[in-house]
């Protein structure tokens, strides 16, 4: 959850509450280097109701810049973590709410590839 | 200490010679900051002093260095830096009705870039007050760039000027935590912060910066600190005369000014006609608010002389070009 390092890029799906239906992928190897995804492929909407957020982001498994997006595959084991920044409590940047270890993420099934 | 191929523009204002009629104010919001998303932006700012300043009461929303150690700041308010009125402009100009006057739009206003004008302190006859302008200090040792986490913030080796690089800027406005002068604003719709650039594209074609061109005072002298026969060495290193607003902030700022010298403060006689009162000569001394800008390093406590400036070709000529 330090964005990475130089050399092993983390890709970061990112969705704020202010624009519910634009998605930024992102790529960073280390704190303050995100960079926007050229070619990304992900979509984003959220809804607003009862006091919550649902939100859906969604790519294709093999997405963009191979070097730097995640390339996911049925079978093959992946981490992944989340992070949350409370805009009203002046979080941004580094200052959020992150899980603080990397979650096991598999995709069921067999890739074809 | 700038290393030896470094070099940093600076500049001075006389307060002496500020009418506060925010020429250098219009000129810079003509120049860079009147696009959708700047309204509310005032890179140069002149207010009265004894006041709140701008945005309202900045000396205490932190920032800055304390012995070297970053102090706590906080952003201020869109409320604070007093946010752009609509005004009804086509009602005025061209709503063909005489009784119109202009005004704002909407709900009535508390506060603004400006609010406290003239209003100034002391009792008469000894009120008083004087004009302070602002700019970022495009400072040495800058809070702003530190406090970047992504190195957004760029101060330039040929001439120390400091900038945002809007490619790299995410809007996080830690920079606006930092600065301790509070002159970094945020555009609402770029996501970006934005500053005075000190007319950088101005200075690379040798000529001075817009607020200081257009000052019809002529207060501000713009030049290389280094340059000993330059205004800017002159008056803050030879003469001594012109020292830094907040030296304590530690940031080392590169705008200098030379403190007003205050009227005579003023009693009365038998009579009820004025005359010079017993005690500190000057009736701005009394006030802390002279004290901030008074106050510079222990080598800066001495009493400002005046002479030397007065003999200064400077006074006259305001420096139209940069002295290189």
């Amino acid at each position: 959850m330090v964005m990475g390092q130089p050399g092993a890029a983390v890709n970061a799906w990112y969705w704020r509450a202010d624009e519910p239906t634009a998605a930024r992928e992102i790529s960073a190897e280390g704190l303050g280097t995100s960079e926007p995804l050229p070619g990304s492929t992900l979509r984003a909407n959220g809804r607003w109701r009862s006091g919550r957020w649902s939100v859906v982001l969604a790519r294709s498994l093999q997405g963009g810049d191979a070097a730097r997006a995640a390339q996911l595959q049925p079978g093959l084991d992946t981490g992944f973590g989340v992070a949350i920044w409370d805009g009203s409590n002046q979080e941004r940047g580094g200052i959020k709410a992150f899980s603080g270890e990397w979650q096991p993420l598999s995709l069921e099934g067999t890739g074809r590839s | 200490m700038a290393i030896a191929d470094e070099r940093q523009l600076a500049m001075v204002m006389d307060l002496n010679k500020c009418i506060g009629c925010q020429t250098c104010t219009i000129a810079c919001k003509r120049l860079w900051t009147k696009n959708e998303g700047m309204e509310s932006m005032w890179w140069n700012t002149v207010n009265t002093q004894p006041g709140a300043g701008t945005p309202r009461d900045w000396e205490d929303l932190g920032g800055g260095f304390r012995d070297g150690v970053p102090k706590p700041g906080r952003i201020p308010t869109r409320a604070e830096f007093g946010q752009a009125g609509d005004y009804n402009h086509d009602e005025v100009f061209f709503g063909g009705k005489s009784q119109t006057h202009l005004q704002t739009k909407g709900e009535q206003r508390e506060w603004g870039p400006n609010w406290d004008e003239d209003q100034g302190s002391g009792e008469f006859p000894n009120s008083y007050y004087f004009y302070l302008p602002r700019i970022c200090n495009h400072c040495t040792h800058p809070a702003c760039l530190e406090a970047c986490p992504r190195k957004a913030i760029e101060k330039s080796r040929e001439n120390g000027i400091v900038t945002v690089n809007e490619d790299r800027c995410r809007g996080y406005r830690f920079c606006m935590e930092a600065c301790p002068y509070k002159k970094i604003y945020f555009n609402e719709l770029k996501k970006v912060a934005q500053k005075c650039i000190f007319c950088f594209p101005r200075i690379e074609q040798g000529v001075a910066t817009a607020c200081a061109r257009q000052c019809p005072g002529r207060v501000r002298f713009v030049g290389y600190r280094d340059d000993e026969n330059g205004p800017i060495h002159k008056l803050v290193d030879q003469w001594k005369v012109a020292i830094p607003l907040h030296p304590e902030y530690g940031t080392e700022p590169n705008v200098f000014y030379v403190p007003p010298i205050g009227p005579a403060r003023l009693g009365e006689d038998p009579r009820g006609r004025p005359i010079r009162a017993d005690g500190p000569p000057h009736r701005l001394q009394v006030d802390r608010h002279v004290r901030r800008v008074r106050s510079g390093s222990s080598d800066d406590r001495r009493p400002v002389r005046r002479a030397p400036l007065a003999r200064s070709p400077y006074l006259s000529s305001n420096c139209a070009r940069i002295s290189e």
